[in-house]
């Protein structure tokens, strides 16, 4: 994923103005058949990395999408993320965003199941918040409660988060975690298919309780910084190995040519 | 005559840690903030662009495979 570009201070601000969305390729069918009209890649086929920026009912483009925001803004690296910043800026101000100030707070910002979500959190080197409990208004009322703090000064971008419903999903992590409905923040492991509890908030605590928990989560995770070749070399000596919902398309990863055909892969 | 150095640390020590619990628990919410910022993200087109539409929000969209040649946890 692109780190040029979206870990630019400008361009984090530019962002709080946007809703942004960041898919899993290759994880779901509808949002691959999004993903392939939104970018039409020169092989024909969804490839692994998508940008674009669109209007508030996405129909819209708004600037040249492709692989990534190179596609739509150029120059050497500062000067492109400052390109992008304010060209977001500019879009703002055509949908006058800061005009619109709602005050509701946006719903907590989740990812589609507990599996996907520890990995994305692996590649994030972020931690994941999970909401869980078997009873759907318990669970709903734990998302409320932790939209408040996500969307807060103090957390915004800082967590990773999904819902659970069902107790068998927690297996996957490893461990022998019984769970209770509430909220656990999960450090994933380095291959985003383990994970271990590193905070638990019981459902009935209140909201500083929750807050500190939060903090305590932030403040005690490990940045863990990756190197590809290291990654994928011991991944392969561990037998890790991803199952994606559906197939892998993007010839580069496939070892063809952009045209589909055997070749050099480029690097 | 004034306490020494060496006294005044531990004293610091005992002082802080005898803070009322309200004080303390202010302590962890600013190491939150002291993390650099990030970018928000939804992690569904379902919720995102319900989102976009109520708030009337342009959509900043990304997508990255979750894996490198099936090896989970690095985009």
């Amino acid at each position: 994923m692109d780190r040029s570009f979206l870990s630019k201070p400008e361009v984090i601000t530019a962002s709080r103005d946007f809703v942004c969305v960041r898919l899993a390729t290759y994880e779901s069918k509808s949002e691959a058949k999004l993903l392939k009209a939104v970018f039409r890649a020169q092989s024909g086929q969804l490839e692994n990395t998508v940008f674009a920026i669109l209007s508030p009912d996405g129909k819209r483009q708004l600037v040249r999408s492709g692989r990534s925001p190179g596609f739509a803004f150029f120059g050497a690296q500062g000067v492109a993320s400052s390109q992008m910043a304010r060209t977001m800026n500019r879009i703002a101000g055509e949908f006058k965003v800061r005009n619109k100030k709602t005050k509701t707070t946006p719903p907590l910002p989740t990812l589609a199941n507990l599996r996907l979500a520890v990995n994305v959190a692996a590649c994030d080197n972020q931690p994941l918040v999970v909401a869980y409990s078997p009873k759907a208004d318990e669970r709903k009322q734990l998302e409320t409660r932790l939209a408040k703090l996500a969307w807060s000064d103090d957390y915004i971008g800082q967590f990773l988060y999904v819902s659970v419903g069902d107790a068998k999903a927690f297996k996957q992590l490893g461990g022998d975690i019984k769970p209770e409905a509430g909220v656990y923040v999960i450090e994933p492991g380095e291959f985003g298919v383990k994970g271990d509890v590193a905070v638990r908030v019981e459902v009935s605590d209140d909201e500083t309780k929750l807050r500190d928990g939060l903090s305590l989560a932030v403040v005690t995770h490990q940045n863990r910084q990756k190197d590809m070749f290291r990654h994928n070399s011991e991944g392969r000596r561990l037998g890790v190995h991803w199952k994606t919902e559906i197939p892998v398309t993007d010839p580069r990863s496939l070892g063809l040519s952009k045209g589909g055909r055997p070749g050099r892969r480029r690097r | 005559m004034l306490p020494s150095k060496t006294l005044l640390i531990p004293l610091a020590i005992v002082f802080a840690t005898s803070l009322p619990a309200s004080a303390q628990s202010k302590k962890p919410a600013k190491a939150a903030s002291t993390k650099p910022a990030k970018i928000a993200w939804y992690g569904t087109w379902k919720q995102g662009l319900a989102e976009a539409k109520r708030t009337d929000r342009p959509i900043l969209l990304i997508s990255a495979a979750p894996h490198c040649r099936n090896i989970s946890g690095m985009w």
